[in-house]
Order: structure tokens, then sequence, then C-alpha cells
């Protein structure tokens, strides 16, 4: 005898009631503009205080300003909602790529074939790379795969 | 639900939920069979029991639920109080939140004051410790194979407990990988088809919401040599809700966490940690019972909830 059926039977009602407060406040860090900075010097702080400042003055796309002074460029890319922020990042080779953890749960950023994986990022914690090769590295979160993204690595 | 009509050992299925502490499951000739709140249950039967819990992360201090430690604390307690206690607990994974041995060591003593054995299989939160889930497995795996997956038989019920956290790929779902798969062909190549099993492990064995990663990649491989079983059983954590399938002879059921609910698929931006009214926590944490009963009994199928 063959038979076939689904109950999602969580808690539906409860549940219902609930959906709506966590949407709203789980849109409120949904922004995602691009990180966008040049820093003088390779410090991981100073970089995510130049990007809130960036932010201010309004983020250009995705890609990273020349330097003035031909120290390391930095570029932050968010953690949040389950997504990375930007997902694409083109960056000069030789730069430093920070990550940041904005979520209430752990995350692990790591190559796609494991040339570099970040510990286990709580909430707030960064991990950075250099990426010191044109080309293209693409990444996932080694503990929610289906969180992806891509560094774009120009001359 | 209306599954009703000519039942048999196949595919049968009763579940009732019960919010905020657990759900009792029986498996009357091998099939789940709810029984009721479970201490009206446990009094009821005379069969062999077990426990699930899932998602203790302990570790865990966010907003969601800033004392993980303490509801886990309630739900000991609750297995504490049972007039019977189960013969053992499963624990499908996700015992720590960040795998730091403090927090391995917290979770097993306070798991331990049940008096009650516990099979464990890892969640990805248990294999965070840079070298492969050492941690996990100096206190988990002894006797098991490859990254800490096992089977044993109690009471004419076959259990199998899997791993389907490690080496993800990037853009996947969970994994169970070729090892293992073979592994499992292997362990089941000697069981009659008419052996009840029941398998556990951390991520759903079947695909509850692409997504948000809620699946496994190559569970369609293990399920399949399952397909000649009369009764199989699927208990897994990992989406901290209860969630349950029948599909041919495979009966599905996920369990709630006893650290902090997560939201129902697709409700959300994100299946991160979901934040309620501190006083309704409690009602969508929990733990589930089985409850194994041999015998023919024609069973009725039917899914209900009980709001607390």
């Amino acid at each position: 005898m063959k038979r076939s059926g689904t109950c999602i039977a969580a808690f539906a009602a409860l549940s219902l009631v609930l959906v709506g407060a966590t949407a709203a406040s789980n849109a409120a860090v949904s922004d995602r503009e691009p990180d966008v900075i040049a820093s003088p010097r390779p410090n991981i702080a100073y970089a995510i205080f130049k990007t809130i400042v960036a932010r201010k003055i309004g983020a250009l796309g995705g890609m990273v300003l020349a330097s003035n002074n031909a120290a390391v460029p930095e570029t932050v890319i968010r953690i949040a909602n389950f997504t990375f922020a930007p997902p694409t990042l083109t960056v000069h080779v030789g730069s430093s790529v920070t990550w940041k953890n904005e979520d209430d749960m752990v995350h692990v950023v790591k190559e796609q074939n494991g040339a570099f994986t970040s510990d286990a990022l709580d909430t707030g914690d960064t991990f950075s790379h250099t990426f010191s090769q044109v080309g293209t590295v693409d990444y996932f979160c080694a503990i929610h795969p289906h969180m992806t993204g891509r560094i774009v690595v120009e001359p | 639900m209306d599954n009703i009509g000519k039942i048999d050992r196949r595919g049968a299925l009763e579940c009732m939920i019960w919010a905020g502490t657990g759900v009792l499951w029986g498996l009357s000739g091998g099939v789940p069979k709810s029984l009721g709140l479970l201490g009206e249950a446990m009094a009821a039967e005379s069969g062999f029991t077990f426990l699930q819990i899932s998602d203790s992360h302990i570790g865990f201090n966010k907003p969601a639920n800033p004392d993980a430690l303490g509801t886990l604390r309630q739900a000991v307690a609750k297995v504490k109080a049972l007039a019977r206690k189960p013969d053992f607990m499963i624990h499908t994974g996700d015992i720590t939140h960040l795998s730091k041995p403090t927090e391995f060591d917290t979770a097993g003593a306070l798991i331990g004051e049940t008096g009650v054995p516990v099979h464990y299989v890892p969640g990805e939160h248990d294999f965070l410790d840079g070298n492969q889930g050492k941690a996990y497995l100096d206190r988990y795996g002894s006797g098991t194979k490859g990254a800490g997956w096992y089977s044993f038989d109690d009471h004419g019920v076959h259990f199998i407990g899997l791993v389907n956290v490690l080496d993800l790929r990037a853009g996947g779902l969970g994994r169970l990988g070729q090892e293992q798969i073979a592994w499992l062909a292997d362990d089941l190549s000697s069981k009659s088809s008419s052996t009840p099993i029941v398998v556990f492990a951390h991520i759903p064995l079947w695909t509850v919401y692409a997504d948000w990663g809620w699946g496994t990649d190559d569970s369609a491989a293990a399920l399949s040599l399952l397909k000649r079983f009369g009764s199989v059983t699927v208990l897994n954590g990992h989406i901290h809700q209860i969630v349950q399938k029948v599909e041919g002879n495979i009966t599905f059921h996920t369990a709630r966490s006893t650290a902090f609910p997560q939201p129902v698929p697709g409700t959300a931006p994100s299946p991160g940690p979901m934040t309620v009214p501190a006083e309704q926590l409690r009602s969508m944490l929990g733990i589930t019972s089985i409850e194994v009963r041999m015998g023919d009994k024609p069973l009725a199928v039917i899914d209900s909830t009980l709001a607390s």
C-alpha cells in the first residue's frame, strides 16, 4: 500500500502570529550598501570605521577606491541575514577584504576549495584575507553552504 | 490529516504536537505512533521508549534566548520527572554553539543528570573546532565510523546515526558523502526487510526548504537503500521546529530545539534565531519522546496539534 502525505504541523497558529514581528525586525538590517574603502593602513577596526564614514558620504557600487598613498586597500563585506553583502565584490590585487558577521548566528567564511577558511565567526567577529592574485575567488559559509559570494580580483 | 482508511504498518503515522514540552511517539510494529502527552502515555504503555533531544546550542546567548543552558536544564528536568525513564536518548546535534570544550563539558554534564544513556550525532555547530570535529569525536566518537556515524540494535529495532554536517559544498545543503552511503549500504545488507529502522541525523534528510539549506544533497541515495524496509522513521533536528512528512514507508520528523526557535520556512528574511516574547519562548522549545510497541494493531493516521 502506498501512501504519501505531508503534514507540516509545527505550531502553525502560534508561529503565524510571530512572523510579522520577526520580519519587521529583520528588515531593519537588510540594507545592503556596498562597502567601499581605501585605507592608508591595514587595520581592521580602522577599515570598519572608514566603511561607516564611506556609507555616510555615499558608497560606490562594489569598487574599491584607489589608494592615494599606495597602502593596502581594505574592504568590508557584511554578513547579515545569512547573506554576504555585497555578494560580488571587485577589488584590486593586493587588497585585503574583511568579513564582519552582523548576524545572531555563527558563520564561517571558506574559499570553495578550502584555500582559506575563517575561524567560527560569532556576532561582531571579523575575518580578513588579502588577495594577492588576479582572478575570481568563490567562497561560501562552511556551515550554511547555501550562502555564497564572489571576489573578483583585478590588476 | 486525511490519511485514513486501510491502515497497515507501512506509513502509518499518528502524531500529536505538544507545544512546550514534547511529543511522545510510539512505534507499533515499527511504525511511529503518537501516544499523547508525555506523562499519561508513558503510563499507558509498557513498551520500549526513547527520547529525542536536539539543538541545545550550549554557549548561545543572543536575544532569542540569553539562557540556552537554563532551557536545557528545564528539558532535563522534564526527563528526570518522568515516572518511567526512557531506555535511552538520542541527541540530534548542535549540542554546543561554538564547539568549545567548556560547552561540550557543560552540556554533557547537564544531560548526564538524567541518568539516561545518550546516543549523539553531531550538528554543524559541533564541528567548529577547526580540527574536523575532534572536540566532538574525542567525546562521542568512540566506536563510530568515519566522522562519527554508527548503528546499533535495541528491542528488534535497528538504529542508525548519520553525520551530514561535515565537508559541506558551496551552494549545497547537508551532505552524507560517498563513504558514509557505502557504509550504510553495507550496514543494511544483513537486515531483513521486516526490521523496523530508525535513522537519526542533524540536518533533515529530506528537503524542507532548500533556500535556507534545510535538506541534504545526497539523502536520496541513502533513502533509496531504505525503501525495501517495511517501516522507516527518520528523526532530525537543525530547523528548531516540528515538521513532519510521510512518504511511502518512511516517516520524517524534526524536533524542536531546547535553545531557540527558528522561523517557519519562507516567513522571514533568513533562518536566523527568532526572537519571540519571553513568555512565548518556552512554548516553542521542547523535546520528543518515542515509544516502540511491537504488534500489529491497526492504527489510525491522525495528525493534530495541541495548542497550549
